[in-house]
């Protein structure tokens, strides 16, 4: 019997749903590469467990991707691959002195993504889940088996280094910051 | 407009992954590594601890017909005495020995993945003739079903294997009345694949006799390890360790163990051997190491055996 026959269902999930999973695969895991290869390792997990899981293999999948993510991805010890344009702080900020217009806006974005992706797994995994997927945060805890405090203090955490990545720009509303001097944002 | 940088990050992501789709071959990719890493974990299996079980229980017919078989038998051991000779000598002498008469064997395989639930449990009971290369016994695979660290704990029976060996096939099923399952194989390919039914024919390069008997010929590092008994019921004990070279899917392991053997008639009693195996990618899911444990009694030399093909 051929696998993807063995697998009934799966392909039709992955035609159906795969656009959603490697997102949130891409943002666990910091790239469209490396998102495609924890989706595929959490697909691999399932077939693996596919007699117990195969009522439901969405849910299972979903929760295995954000399991390997927390877990794996940690273990793999690499640095992941960076969203978007990969300029570091100082140049963010000349570029942001150079060029005040809408361009903001889309390096704001990148810098955004950018520190997400260098969060710690928890955290990022709290942020994607809280933000990207809406769920409240006992459905986060739920999701990746941690309490909700643990879940609280992480997404406390991703967000206030966030803010500080995000600091030459004016997120609420204030006017943007000088760039840095000196090793300080002033 | 004030946005919060919950508000930001969230439409942030939605902007990054925008229009990202899978590869088509996703699936696919995916079913083929989960085959690569099931045939990884059998061949390992085979290859790495019951290789030499394989070898002394088959393949050893084939050790004492090689060019480079030590011809000796129960009698020239015993005049010769362990003490005459290196280790390696004494245990090719005490396999070929061994090799060229009947006995019962009993064999228990266990493979242990650390923290998770499903291990596997084998404890064969049987009869082996090498020369006529035929052997009949039974078969009980056991399946951890809580969280217990030794075979002792393995509650559920998984299934009672009827096994017959003749020539290069063997033979499986689960009971009287059952059909055969016929595989071509050695008795450990028949033990280790759990009847044999869907992965013998890809693993039979990996568990070749004479691939297995170059491994035993090649132990290393032997040591004499001790003596223990008297006369008739005295028992040399020689350790070994034996290196694997990794590969693009296991890394580099280790077999060691103990081959016990009868001081007077040169039969091997027992031998004990484990293995490691971690595989060698880090992005393969399942990269939890895998533990193998052998332990085969050799007793009765001599035992009639006779057994037939099925419908033979």
């Amino acid at each position: 019997m051929r696998s993807e026959e063995r697998f009934e269902g799966l392909a039709a999930l992955v035609a159906d749903r795969g656009g959603a999973l490697l997102a949130t695969a891409t943002l666990l895991a910091g790239g469209p590469a490396a998102g495609e290869d924890l989706l595929q390792a959490a697909l691999e997990r399932v077939m693996r467990h596919w007699h117990r899981v195969r009522d439901e293999p969405e849910i299972y999948l979903r929760r295995t991707i954000y399991h390997l993510a927390v877990d794996q991805w940690r273990a793999r010890r690499r640095r992941p691959e960076v969203l978007g344009k990969t300029e570091t702080a100082l140049e963010v900020a000349a570029l942001r002195a150079a060029q005040p217009d809408g361009t903001d806006a889309v390096h704001l974005r990148l810098a955004l993504i950018q520190g997400l992706a260098q969060l710690p797994p928890r955290q990022r995994a709290v942020l994607v889940l809280r933000y990207w997927e809406q769920l409240s945060e006992s459905e986060a805890a739920d999701m990746l088996g941690c309490s909700l405090g643990t879940v609280k203090s992480s997404a406390s955490r991703g967000l206030a280094r966030l803010r500080e990545v995000t600091a030459a720009w004016a997120v609420e509303g204030t006017p943007a910051k000088k760039p840095l001097v000196n090793g300080v944002w002033s | 407009m004030t946005r919060t940088i919950e508000d930001l990050l969230a439409a942030s992501m939605r902007e990054e992954v925008a229009g990202l789709t899978p590869a088509p071959d996703l699936v696919a990719r995916a079913a083929k590594r989960h085959r690569q890493r099931t045939r990884i974990r059998l061949a390992a299996s085979v290859t790495g601890t019951a290789g030499i079980a394989a070898a002394v229980a088959i393949g050893l017919t084939v050790a004492s017909s090689g060019p480079g078989a030590v011809r000796t038998g129960p009698g020239a051991a015993k005049a010769g005495g362990q003490a005459a000779r290196s280790p390696q000598a004494r245990l090719a002498a005490a396999m070929t020995a061994s090799a060229q008469l009947s006995y019962r064997l009993h064999l228990v395989n266990t493979s242990i993945m650390p923290g998770r639930l499903i291990n596997w449990y084998a404890d064969y009971t049987g009869v082996y003739d090498p020369r006529t290369r035929s052997g009949a016994g039974v078969n009980i695979m056991r399946r951890q079903s809580g969280t217990g660290t030794g075979p002792s704990l393995y509650s559920k029976v998984e299934g009672r294997i009827q096994v017959r060996i003749v020539g290069d096939n063997y033979y499986t099923r689960s009971g009287n009345g059952e059909p055969w399952f016929t595989g071509r194989g050695t008795l450990v390919q028949a033990l280790v694949l759990n009847g044999g039914r869907a992965w013998a024919p890809t693993d039979g390069a990996s568990a070749d006799p004479a691939v297995l008997l170059a491994a035993v010929r090649r132990l290393g590092n032997v040591k004499f390890a001790g003596k223990s008994g008297s006369g008739a019921r005295a028992l040399d004990t020689y350790n070994f360790r034996y290196d694997i070279a990794g590969d693009a899917s296991v890394k580099p392991h280790r077999l060691t163990g103990t081959i016990v053997v009868h001081d007077q008639s040169d039969l091997i009693a027992k031998i004990t051997m484990q293995t490691t195996v971690t595989g060698a990618h880090p992005q393969l899911a399942d990269s939890v190491p895998l533990t193998f444990k052998t332990v085969m009694t050799f007793s009765d030399y001599g035992v009639p055996v006779s057994v037939q093909a099925p419908g033979g």
